[in-house]
């Protein structure tokens, strides 16, 4: 059958001869093969929008023109989602920065402040502090190549310098202050208590995503509800564990900046949360047979 | 009208009044030659008013009185707040700079032409006056840059006075283990200015010229239209007009046939059919119309 692919303004770019029940990533190979500026994961296709809807619905790669019921003379809305990095590519080099830079400071403090005498020891709290933090990130590489599963392949590149931007900077700005000449520490127990409390956030962290990594069978391609550990009770448990661990942190060196970490990265994962458990409440509407989505916190009980 | 209509037509009325008083001050003290200090203290006080209680707008946003972002809203709110209550109002040297004159002035100039459209627009919907969307959407175009210049000027040379005092500012060590130098923190502010400008006046251009050849397009659209509710007063007898003159080329209808399809929220607003004057929704679209320019903003 013909395809016409048309330009967001409404041009025709291209039409494509395909089989109907050649699947979407078929479709886009073609594409490529005709546009070879538009690698396959450079492309996104929709259906025309239908009334009522805010935008037409998006072609999965895994499924079949005819799914959508696409026929002889059909149309197909096409945008270049501008040049694509692998995800996991930019998770290894945004979580990399903040596992080199933080330290930085630690053990080079003689380059990193000039100009000011450096005692001759750290606090311990600025000892473990480091160690808290490689640890974190050290993680959070393992995790990227051993335990995530990604939802999509790639994303656009500019988020490489964005998100890079944000870890590098704030681990920066964090350490910076924590790992300063003048740092004063804050009192030994209650460090030694927050961060203790943080290790183990941290560890729940892992346990909730290794939870979210087996909920996906190879090859499922749809959402499923989390179920155990504290999923029972919040839909984003990850996230919640993540945010205590941090919030522990900045208890524990007691610095502005940790605060501001914390805080800033609370609010981006609220952001996330939000939409998650809305997607998922949507989804599981209880009728033909789905489940219904359980009544539970968002992220941050007894807040949201 | 509802009554927060008719608050957002008294809050935009009194934000014009005082903006224009401020306008009125500088442009009266520049006739008079006055230095610059002179100027600053007869339209310091207004200026600090008005700036001031446009803050509220933030609120506007956060109870979705209008449907702007309210973190955009305080943004821009801080943006110009940081300059006039920071910088300028506690240092008797910068206000001795011309910068400082030049910088209410373009505010004002730009605020004596918004505030009006939006009070009208809301208070009247598409029998807001073109002339005064037109004035609103171009305006900007010579009135930003100068402004964005004159604020960055003013931080340039206020700077000396900001690291020799070092206002607002904690130094190590302390308990909160941070330092703030806010003289740095300027310093940082003037290199991303340009950026952060530069996003604010594209998206204008942007709106700009959705809203005007919109405007244009809403008339002759129309006619294509029938029986289209809301429609009165002046627009209703243009289109019959337009039907019952054969001398009268119509206008061409619009060469927008994937829009007509596609039905995509932001574009329904801008593109719709149903446009006045003002390019916004009929009747009830009034608020819309405020709310549309205020997301432009």
């Amino acid at each position: 059958m013909k395809l016409e692919i048309l330009s967001r303004s409404g041009h025709i770019i291209a039409t494509l001869d395909v089989n109907p029940d050649a699947s979407v990533s078929e479709l886009k190979k073609k594409f490529y093969g005709l546009k070879r500026k538009y690698y396959p994961s450079r492309q996104r296709f929709t259906l025309p929008v239908k009334p009522g809807e805010k935008r037409g619905t998006v072609l999965e790669d895994s499924k079949r023109l005819s799914d959508y019921g696409l026929a002889d003379g059909g149309k197909l809305e096409f945008k270049d989602l501008g040049p694509q990095i692998g995800y996991s590519t930019v998770f290894f080099w945004e979580y990399f920065g903040p596992l080199a830079v933080y330290p930085l400071f630690f053990f080079l403090p003689k380059y990193l402040y000039p100009h000011l005498e450096a005692p001759q020891q750290h606090h311990l709290v600025q000892k473990l502090a480091v160690a808290y933090w490689c640890f974190h990130y050290t993680k959070r590489i393992i995790e990227t190549f051993t335990v995530h599963k990604f939802g999509h392949a790639t994303m656009p590149i500019f988020n490489l310098f964005k998100n890079c931007a944000y870890y590098w900077g704030y681990a920066a700005y964090v350490s910076y202050f924590v790992n300063h000449p003048k740092y004063t520490p804050p009192n030994e127990k209650v460090s030694l208590t927050c961060l203790g409390l943080a290790l183990l956030m941290q560890l729940g962290n892992l346990r909730s995503h290794i939870i979210l990594s087996n909920l996906r069978k190879p090859g499922e391609k749809d959402y499923k509800i989390p179920r155990g550990f504290l999923f029972n009770y919040v839909t984003c448990a990850n996230y919640t564990f993540e945010i205590w661990g941090w919030l522990l942190f900045s208890g524990a060196v007691q610095s502005i900046p940790a605060y501001l970490f914390a805080i800033t990265g609370a609010l981006q994962m609220m952001q996330w949360a939000i939409a998650k458990h809305k997607r998922l409440v949507k989804t599981f509407d209880g009728k033909d047979g789905r489940p219904k989505y359980p009544r539970r916190w968002i992220i941050f009980p007894p807040f949201i | 009208m509802r009554i927060s209509q008719i608050y957002l037509v008294l809050y935009n009325a009194l934000q014009a009044c005082g903006w224009a008083a401020v306008l009125g001050a500088i442009l009266y003290g520049v006739l008079q030659k006055g230095r610059p200090e002179q100027l600053y203290n007869s339209a310091g006080f207004l200026t600090k008013l008005v700036q001031g209680a446009s803050l509220l707008e933030t609120l506007h946003a956060a109870v979705g009185l209008v449907p702007s972002s309210p973190l955009m809203s305080l943004m821009q709110w801080m943006g110009r707040s940081n300059v006039f209550f920071l910088i300028l109002e506690p240092n008797p040297q910068v206000r001795m700079s011309w910068w400082s004159v030049l910088m209410m002035g373009t505010w004002a100039a730009a605020e004596v032409i918004r505030y009006p459209q939006y009070m009208l627009s809301t208070a009247l919907g598409e029998r807001c006056p073109h002339w005064l969307t037109w004035l609103r959407y171009t305006m900007f175009i010579p009135l930003y840059p100068v402004g964005v210049v004159a604020e960055m000027g003013l931080m340039v040379a206020a700077l000396p006075y900001l690291a020799a005092s070092k206002p607002y500012s904690l130094e190590l060590p302390n308990a909160y283990n941070w330092a703030f130098s806010y003289h740095r923190f300027i310093q940082i502010v003037l290199a991303l200015y340009p950026f952060l400008w530069w996003q604010l006046y594209s998206a204008l251009l942007r709106s700009r010229s959705k809203k005007l050849t919109q405007v244009g397009r809403g008339r002759g659209r129309r006619r294509e239209e029938e029986g289209y509710p809301g429609e009165g007063g002046r627009e209703g007898k243009e289109t019959k007009e337009y039907g019952a003159r054969h001398d009268v080329q119509p206008p061409p209808p619009p060469a927008r046939g994937s829009r007509g399809q596609r039905n995509t929220t932001q574009r329904t607003v801008v593109a719709d059919s149903s446009d006045g004057g003002c390019g916004v929704g009929g009747c009830g679209g009034c608020v819309r119309a405020f709310v549309l320019s205020r997301n432009c903003k």
